[in-house]
């Protein structure tokens, strides 16, 4: 049980410390004033989404630092989850702007998107927080299922 | 005492020929500017009556003595010229009419090479060449000293070619964007070159230096689109496949949250 609980901290710690350094990458570059892309990750560049966004990101991950030593303790499982709800803020936001986004055909084109177009807008790169969903749904559905057990 | 004159003569004239050559080069260049920048233009491709001619900026630089602004916007302002009005069709010299706003040395070397028009141009055929200014003055005296004297009031305005298909009568007209030069940039032109309203100090002769290599740069790396009016920025080609990807990752991962959310409230 114990090497269990160590592994679940382990994980969420490195979530943490990857959650900490996207969120300081959004703040720097957005303070930088242009994006970023790297292969399929893009750090927005404007002060709304990426400084704003970045400070989420960044208290994201310092809830799960500040959570991970003992996650079975109620006080901490609250704080990754809070961590996790401030993510899915964000990529919540991002999915949301790419659905409203591929339905509409553009400023001078037809009232809708052409299929490649549609399904364009869904390509990468991708913000940080959409990075870090998958993984924030794990952390709380393993909190839900410990709270469940017990 | 002869001899005394013929040298003293001699010398003279290799002074003179020496002093004339120095201020030529001062004229037509900028004197310590940078190293041309990392480029690659594609180059222009004529049929020279039955030969067919590859013609690339560095011949053209070469003519002229060095790749310098109006060179470099003449050669790209052809490349796109041709390429409006021919396509993909490879155009003949003879076919070919180019009329030039831009009174400068540079952009006539270039425009002469192409059209085989210049001086000790041994080409098969001949294309036109015509530099008429934007007040509708025709120039006949294409010398550099005569092209001096009308490009002193040189703007975005005489930044326009035309460039004709002769067969058909079809003309394009490649106009450079205003962005393409810095702000001030002509204000500072003249006040360097030419002093006007007075001569330019130090910092301004430095600073026209600079935005010189900038505009020079821009017309060897930057797209078309950039630099001309009227050109369109290409769209990018969608990624189509990375998009249905992370479609339908979206789609099913929604789908199993409500199978999950229903089949854990059927439980309770």
């Amino acid at each position: 049980m114990a090497e269990k609980n160590n592994l679940v901290m382990i994980c969420i710690a490195i979530l943490g410390v990857v959650t900490v350094a996207f969120g300081l990458a959004d703040i720097l570059v957005s303070a930088g004033g242009d994006g970023t892309e790297l292969s399929i990750l893009e750090i927005p560049g404007d002060m709304f989404r990426g400084g704003w966004g970045g400070f989420i990101v960044l208290f994201a991950g310092l809830f799960y630092l500040s959570g991970c030593k003992n996650v079975a303790e109620v006080h901490n499982a609250s704080k990754v989850a809070m961590g996790s709800v401030l993510i899915w803020i964000m990529a919540g936001t991002d999915i949301f702007a790419m659905i409203t986004e591929s339905i509409p055909g553009g400023e001078d084109g037809p009232w809708f998107n052409s299929l490649s177009g549609f399904l364009g807008t869904y390509a990468p790169p991708y913000a940080p927080a959409m990075f870090l969903l998958p993984f924030s749904l794990v952390v709380v559905y393993y909190i839900l299922k410990q709270e469940r057990t017990r | 005492m002869k001899s005394k004159i013929a040298f003293k003569v001699a010398t003279l004239v290799i002074m003179s020929v020496l002093a004339l050559s120095l201020a030529t080069a001062a004229d037509a260049h900028m004197p310590g500017a940078k190293p041309l920048p990392d480029f690659e233009l594609t180059p222009v491709v004529i049929n020279d009556g039955e030969t067919e001619i590859e013609i690339t900026i560095e011949e053209v630089g070469k003519y002229h003595g060095d790749i310098c602004v109006c060179g470099s916007c003449a050669f790209r302002a052809t490349q796109l010229g041709i390429s409006q009005i021919w396509g993909d069709e490879i155009p003949a010299r003879d076919d070919i009419r180019i009329i030039s706003r831009l009174p400068t040395p540079g952009s006539r070397d270039c425009f002469q090479y192409i059209t085989g028009t210049g001086q000790g141009l041994e080409t098969n055929t001949k294309g036109e060449y015509k530099m008429i200014l934007p007040d509708g003055t025709v120039v006949t005296n294409m010398t550099k000293k005569n092209l001096k004297k009308l490009s002193k009031n040189v703007g975005i305005d005489y930044f326009k070619f035309d460039v004709c298909r002769i067969s058909t009568g079809e003309c394009f007209e490649v106009a450079v964007k205003e962005q393409a030069f810095p702000d001030g940039y002509f204000e500072l032109r003249k006040k360097v070159k030419f002093g006007i309203p007075e001569n330019a100090t130090s910092e301004e002769k430095a600073l026209f230096k600079s935005d010189w290599e900038i505009i020079r740069d821009r017309f060897l790396t930057s797209p078309d689109w950039q630099l001309f009016v009227g050109v369109e920025e290409p769209e990018e080609e969608n990624d189509v496949v990375g998009g249905a990807i992370f479609f339908s990752i979206l789609v099913i991962a929604s789908f199993l949250l409500v199978s999950l959310m229903y089949s854990k409230r059927s439980q309770e």
